[in-house]
């Protein structure tokens, strides 16, 4: 949001967006990861 | 406009899916949830959502970020007061039922997630701040002149975040809190076992599943063609093309899952297929109205290839237990519908090439803010009462547990009661 509003240039704009979106992705993971049930047994 | 009038057919088809795809045991539940949370979020929508929805040229609050406005949430007046029924700027009106529906379909999806184990009174409770707080939120942005509809105007990225009939507003955000959902309750008693392998649970009427997909489709006519005519200003003869592409998606849909199944198992799976087919139609909500009739097959024949490799991923590799395919259906199915719009669609008033760079804000914005938000707000009422049917609760069966009556009493009697005697 903040490479839309503050950033002019379309690549300058597109490549800030896509690292926020990456950042967004590994919270997702992070997220998805930690709702995996913990089990002892597993190696 | 009047296909607004439809749009409680899909309530029907969800319903009759999501009692399809459960046990019979808490088959009378899983209507009586239907019902009630269809009433709360009728409630609380009228009371203070739409007032925070808003419509454009509405009051509103917003900032001014380097000289362009972000307007965030509406200002109007709770119980729906102020509204114009007579004169001859109703739309607002028309938004106002649009968005009710919209709030009571939205509060429906996360009942296929939780089924068989969500308490009716927490079902109830969650809604009320779905329909009241969640869901005006986000529905403020994309139709009531927020922030997301004026990256058009603002930023000249194409005509703004376009949903023409809710794929995110609605589909979208119902999926995440369906999710969320589900990550708070846990999968159902016996359905993991301690390697982590999932068994078959399959619901009790493959009957009541396809002729709920079958229903569905009349509430999306009305879904995708009123919101394409209210919200972006789509002409009247539309409706056309809306019925066509609706259709398409959906079909594509269908038979996209049947071949996969058909494919990876032998047979064409019925319980899959249907799912495809309303995964179709979530995707189609996107943009029905401005795509061409062979891009909305293609929207179609993706989303319902998603769909089928979702549920598998999510019940295999994430061990969420989603007995109804809520998030499959409506979260991944509506996401991809929103993302083709970007680069798919042809709106009005485009305003530059950056249509594609929209649809992905506001996919983003669903992921990183209504997500967490959703989960924050489940996870914070599941600590005051807690959302779980007790132990016996399920062994019982939730009709038998929570209403007392079971749907079928000829089928009292279940497997485990046996067991333990």
């Amino acid at each position: 949001m903040t490479a839309i509003a503050v950033l002019p240039s379309p690549p300058l704009r597109l490549s800030f967006f896509l690292a926020g979106m990456g950042v967004e992705v590994v919270g997702l993971a992070v997220a998805v990861r930690s709702h995996l049930p913990v089990r002892e047994d597993r190696g | 406009v009047n296909g607004i009038l439809l749009i409680p057919l899909a309530f029907a088809g969800l319903a009759l899916m999501n009692a399809g795809l459960t046990r019979s045991r808490s088959a009378a539940h899983s209507l009586m949830s239907t019902l009630t949370v269809v009433a709360v979020a009728a409630l609380a929508y009228a009371a203070c959502g739409f007032a925070w929805q808003g419509f454009p040229d509405h009051a509103a609050y917003g900032l001014t970020v380097a000289g362009k406005q972000w307007n965030w949430i509406g200002a109007g007046r709770f119980f729906l007061s102020g509204l114009d029924f007579d004169g001859l700027d109703s739309r607002a009106a028309f938004a106002a039922c649009f968005g009710m529906l919209g709030a009571a379909l939205a509060a429906i999806i996360p009942l296929g997630a939780g089924e068989e184990r969500w308490r009716l009174s927490a079902a109830a409770g969650s809604t009320a701040l779905l329909a009241g707080w969640t869901y005006p939120l986000f529905a403020h942005w994309v139709w009531g002149g927020g922030w997301l509809a004026q990256l058009g105007a603002s930023y000249g990225l194409g005509s703004g975040f376009v949903d023409t009939g809710g794929a995110g507003t609605i589909q979208v955000v119902g999926g995440l809190t369906a999710l969320s959902v589900s990550w708070i309750l846990g999968p159902r008693r016996g359905k993991y076992n301690q390697e982590g392998m999932p068994s078959a649970m399959p619901g009790h009427n493959a009957v009541f599943v396809l002729f709920g997909a079958l229903l569905a489709l009349l509430g999306w006519f009305g879904l995708n063609s009123a919101g394409a005519i209210l919200f972006y200003g789509a002409a009247p003869g539309r409706v056309a093309l809306v019925a066509i592409n609706t259709t398409l998606a959906a079909a594509s849909a269908l038979l996209a899952a049947a071949l996969v199944t058909r494919t990876r198992f032998g047979k064409p799976d019925a319980w899959l297929s249907a799912n495809g087919w309303t995964g179709g139609l979530a995707a189609s909500s996107a943009s029905a109205a401005f795509l061409a009739p062979a891009e909305a097959i293609i929207v179609g024949l993706v989303a319902g290839v998603l769909v089928t490799f979702s549920v598998e991923w999510l019940e295999l590799h994430l061990e969420v237990d989603d007995p109804g395919g809520a998030i499959s259906v409506h979260a991944v199915a509506g996401l991809w519908g929103l993302l083709a719009a970007g680069f798919l669609g042809r709106f009005p008033g485009a305003a530059g090439g950056g249509q594609w760079l929209a649809q992905l804000a506001g996919i983003t914005t669903l992921l990183g803010f209504v997500l967490p938000l959703t989960y924050g707000v489940n996870w914070a009422l599941n600590r005051i009462s807690p959302y779980r049917v007790t132990l016996d609760g399920e062994r019982q069966g939730m009709d038998l547990h929570e209403l007392g009556a079971n749907a079928y009493p000829e089928l009292a009697s279940h497997l485990e009661d046996f067991t333990q005697r």
